[in-house]
């Protein structure tokens, strides 16, 4: 008989050794996120993500992302159908509002406050910071404030004509007939989804109006939105669209079509977001893109707060609440470098302001992009519509009504009643408290 | 046989209006269809500036763009798959039934043909809420199963009745004769059914590739990786609401329309026959 | 000779495959729209039991009015406009009235292989204010500002889309018809015109009451798409500008998923199949009655 004790014994202690080093492995374990993100990358303004995914798999190489995109509104509803099954994703865009108040609302995202330490909040525009949730949760580090109002001007055509910006909307008017006798159009705009009326126009006006005190208190129906500030701000849109400011067809353009127009050299001004900047830099000629300035929306008859424009917090990937340990380690690992020093840099460099305070100086700030930083830094920002009330009574009830104003179908008092007795039965803004 | 030489022509006014009319109609589809081609081969910056002009230098840039970006070879593969699949499965399973329904005396046999018939009205909007929350229980996300079962279920009703029709039309005595003998009924459908059935499948399998190739919302709704998107799907991702690279996605559209084109050009001639074998046994 | 019981056995084996797909995905989801229709219901949270509530407000809602009506006219064209120019299409090709009919067959049948999504993306390119149809019409009467405002009107908004889905489908029927007239003998047409028939009376007098049978079954193909119609209009208009174009499955759509109204989504889309239902038994009566005569 052998003895086969020893050799046995060594064999269970290799297995224990090899058993060892496997699990007292490196500090890096790895892990797979799954991540669905609202995201187009064909648009240019996702010109830097696919850098910034790049960068951070070289720092984290042990960490695997597996990515879905949708972009648009498909992206919301695809994902409702997601959170009625209970299933998730790790991590995904998330807004800071009422836009995502379908997963909010069901407790599913993490509040990351246990992660926001004081040094690290420290870094960033105080603004992003504000409660995003009913006990003061904050569910995503916003990367960039949407703001929603900009006037870009076109100074070569503009001075071609002998114009110059506009201080008050009754100036901006009287220039109307001489840059539609040059063939021309005034105002660029595109309404066709129903949305940039209320989101890139109205909100700012109400805000011009009645100020964000004003609306706090119609969100709580203190005030209502029968109010002069909501009526008047509503009819400014209705006066624009007589003094034929606008392309005529308003209503049936697409937003590209729109700023399409401004890029070609079809329209001296062109109303719209912040976030167009990067694609008019994508779309014209060097030589074109230089000529642009950025303005704020001119002053209103009767407006309250001068010279604002109306924000909401940019969105941002928000991590699933369920994730825990390992996963959970990896996921803040992801969210502080993408939205932290390096991949805020990468925003800055694709022409993206960030809300992470960066040394502008450092970087090659474009001509426009100047204007623009110094622009929102000098304005105090209203609420935009949609991201505080229902989407009920916004998409079904405000968006169309505004066309339906704006096409004379109405009477800016009417809809204001429509829309305040939607508001008044429905809206959970008015149910709170 | 028909001998055509005795017909009279048409007069002069029908002749005239005949040639305004599909003059008018052949126009109306080949200009669109012309002008997505030629604004394909065209920079996005130059569709923007000038969106009818001819290109100024025609490449296949947004194609290659389009086709890499999108992942278009994996979702054209993914397009086959699934119609193909779903529709040699909806071909079975209807012809199947359809014997079953015309071909045996049972009185039940109305109550599954209203049953089927039913089908016909059900909206897929109306079912896909609930049937997500069903696949989700079945565990049938991001399986190409989940995708093929709804695309099957949903073309049963039409199958079926077409099949039926169909099969009604088959004389008995033949069925019969294989019983006397001796033909056990599974013999009887895989030996005697199937191969008569010829025409009407062409058609059902024509109708069927034409609905699935083109469909949209299952895949988009019942899967999550890229991997397993069909072609209409990774198109539209090219469509942001808020901002759209024309060319890449006039590129992707011609890229989704050509299968079907070439599909039909191919197959026309047995879609006619097919149609008509149908629709006239009512 | 087979026994009863297991010639029972053999045809359950053949339609029951069928009949369990069918049910499952189809029939279970469809019952539990109807639960959920008689709820109020986020998606999440409480569900709210209302009984007939939806329904009866869909019937003072605006908007559902509005997609009612649009849904009708789009049954209209349908059955007034499709059919019968399919059929006209169909026999002037049969009567080889125009050299090269393969040629014109295969260039009008085309638009129906093509998806719904792009024939809308197409479209909305030649309507457009940036367009090619403006455009067009700029350059001819030099009025610079010209854009097709008949979609701002709230009674004619529609009219494009018909437009449109007319050049979409009337192909699919001309094709049924003349797959069906080559069936027909040519003897018939040449005792007719033996008999001094004009062209005119072959066609209304024997060519159509022939395929009555199956127009009346494209009537009902066409009534149940025109109900369920969701792909072309959403991806055209979206229902818009101000609700003016909007149909019940759009609607539909946008409660159940954007509004999150999960209940009165359902209501509608039951809505929607009794509709239906309702419309061709209406058909069927109305045929009946004229095929009796």
């Amino acid at each position: 008989m052998r003895d086969h004790r020893i050799p046995r014994a060594a064999a269970v202690l290799a297995c224990v050794l090899a058993g060892a080093a496997l699990f007292a492995a490196p500090a890096a374990k790895p892990v797979t996120l799954s991540v669905y993100m609202q995201n187009d990358l064909a648009n240019p303004q996702s010109a830097y993500w696919p850098v910034t995914v790049e960068a951070f798999q070289k720092k984290y190489p042990e960490i695997k992302l597996e990515f879905e995109y949708v972009s648009g509104e498909a992206y919301h509803q695809k994902f409702q159908a997601m959170a009625a099954s209970g299933d998730i994703p790790d991590l995904f865009t998330c807004y800071a509002g009422a836009r995502s108040g379908y997963i909010l609302d069901r407790g599913m995202v993490k509040d990351l406050r246990p992660y926001l330490t004081e040094s690290f909040k420290k870094s960033y525009n105080p603004a992003i910071w504000q409660p995003q949730g009913p006990k003061g949760e904050i569910y995503i580090i916003s990367p960039n404030m949407a703001v929603c109002t900009v006037v870009y001007v076109n100074t070569k055509l503009q001075k071609q004509l002998g114009l110059s910006n506009p201080k008050t909307l009754d100036e901006l008017v009287a220039q109307v007939p001489k840059i539609r006798a040059a063939g021309l159009e005034p105002l660029a705009f595109g309404n066709k989804a129903q949305w940039q009326a209320q989101s890139l126009l109205l909100s700012m006006l109400t805000d011009r109006m009645g100020g964000t005190a004003w609306f706090d208190q119609a969100m709580k129906g203190q005030a209502k939105f029968t109010d002069k500030p909501f009526v008047d701000a509503i009819a400014v849109i209705k006066k624009m669209v007589d003094t034929k400011l606008f392309p005529a067809g308003v209503n049936q353009l697409e937003g590209p079509q729109a700023w399409g127009m401004f890029v070609q050299g079809k329209a001296v001004y062109l109303l719209d977001a912040g976030w167009r900047v990067s694609a008019l830099k994508g779309a014209a000629t060097p030589e074109d893109y230089a000529t642009y300035a950025a303005i704020a929306f001119p002053a209103v008859a009767g407006e309250k707060v001068h010279g604002s424009s109306a924000a909401t917090l940019g969105e941002a990937l928000a991590m699933n609440a369920k994730l825990k340990g390992d996963k959970a380690d990896a996921a803040w690992k992801f969210l502080s470098f993408i939205y932290g020093q390096e991949g805020s840099e990468i925003l800055m460099k694709y022409g993206t302001v960030p809300t992470y305070k960066l040394d502008y100086a450092k970087f090659d700030v474009d001509s426009l992009n100047k204007q623009y930083i110094a622009l929102i830094n000098s304005q105090s920002m209203g609420y935009v519509i949609d991201a505080k009330m229902d989407s009920e009574g916004v998409n079904n009830l405000l968006n169309p009504g505004i066309q339906a104003v704006m096409m004379g179908d109405k009477s800016p008092a009417q809809l204001a009643a429509e829309y305040e007795a939607w508001v008044a039965a429905n809206d959970s803004n008015r149910k709170k408290k | 046989m028909n001998e055509r030489t005795q017909l009279k022509k048409a007069p002069l006014a029908w002749r005239a209006s005949a040639y305004a009319i599909m003059i008018a109609f052949a126009l109306l589809t080949v200009f669109p269809l012309l002008w997505l081609g030629y604004s394909s081969l065209k920079p996005n910056a130059e569709i923007v500036k000038h969106p009818l002009a001819l290109p100024q230098a025609p490449s296949l840039r947004n194609y290659v763009q389009a086709w890499t970006m999108g992942g278009l070879g994996i979702s054209l593969l993914n397009s086959f798959v699934y119609t193909i699949a779903a529709t040699a499965s909806t071909l079975l399973l209807a012809l199947s039934a359809a014997f079953g329904l015309a071909k045996f005396p049972f009185k039940s046999a109305r109550f599954f043909t209203s049953a089927f018939a039913v089908g016909l009205m059900i909206t897929v909007h109306a079912v896909i809420v609930p049937l997500f929350l069903l696949e989700v229980r079945l565990g049938l996300i991001n399986k190409r199963l989940g995708v093929v079962l709804p695309y099957i279920a949903f073309n049963l009703p039409m199958s079926i009745l077409i099949a039926l029709s169909f099969v009604r039309g088959i004389p008995d005595a033949l069925i019969e004769s294989a019983e006397i003998d001796g033909a056990r009924y599974r013999r009887i459908f895989w030996g005697l059914i199937l191969p008569l059935s010829g025409p009407v499948v062409t058609t059902m399998a024509i109708l069927s590739f034409l609905q699935h190739w083109n469909e949209f919302l299952f895949v988009f709704i019942f899967t999550t990786k890229a991997a397993l998107k069909s072609l209409p799907v990774a198109i539209t991702q090219f469509a942001g609401r808020q901002n759209i690279e024309y060319g890449l996605q006039y590129a992707s559209l011609v890229i989704g329309i050509l299968p079907m084109i070439c599909f039909y050009f191919l197959f026309h001639e047995q879609l006619k026959k097919g149609f008509g074998e149908g629709a006239l046994k009512e | 000779m087979v026994n009863a019981r297991a010639k029972k056995r053999s045809y359950l084996s053949f339609v029951l495959p069928a009949f369990i797909v069918y049910v499952s995905i189809m029939v279970f989801p469809v019952a539990f729209s109807l639960a959920l229709s008689l709820t109020k219901w986020k998606g999440y949270g409480p569900i709210e039991f209302v009984g007939l509530q939806n329904f009866a407000k869909l019937f003072s809602d605006p908007v559902f009015l509005i997609g009612l009506r649009n849904n009708v006219l789009i049954v209209l064209v349908s059955v007034f406009g499709q059919i019968p120019l399919g059929l006209l299409l169909a026999y002037m090709l049969h009567r080889r009235m125009v050299r090269s009919s393969k040629t014109f067959e295969m260039l009008i049948f085309l638009p129906i292989t093509i998806s719904s999504v792009i024939v809308a993306q197409l479209w909305n390119r030649v309507f457009a204010p940036v367009g090619i149809l403006p455009t067009i019409v700029r350059q001819l009467t030099g009025n610079a500002e010209y854009v097709m405002t008949i979609f701002e009107s709230k009674a004619f908004a529609f009219v494009p889309i018909m437009f449109v889905l007319l050049w979409q489908h009337t192909s699919l029927y001309m094709v049924i018809f003349l797959a069906n007239l080559q069936r027909v003998p040519d003897s018939v047409i040449e005792a007719a015109q033996m008999e001094g028939a004009g062209e005119g009376v072959v066609f209304r007098r024997i060519i159509a009451p022939i395929l009555a049978p199956v127009a009346f079954i494209n009537s009902i193909l066409a009534i149940s798409g025109s109900f369920k119609s969701f792909d072309l209009i959403y991806s055209m208009t979206g229902g818009g500008p101000a609700h003016y174009t909007e149909v019940m499955a759009v609607y539909m759509y946008n409660t159940t998923f954007v509004f999150q109204n999960y209940g009165y989504g359902s209501a509608i889309s039951i809505v929607i199949i009794l509709f239906i239902v309702a419309a061709i038994l209406l058909t069927r009566a109305v045929t009946k009655k004229l095929n009796l005569e």
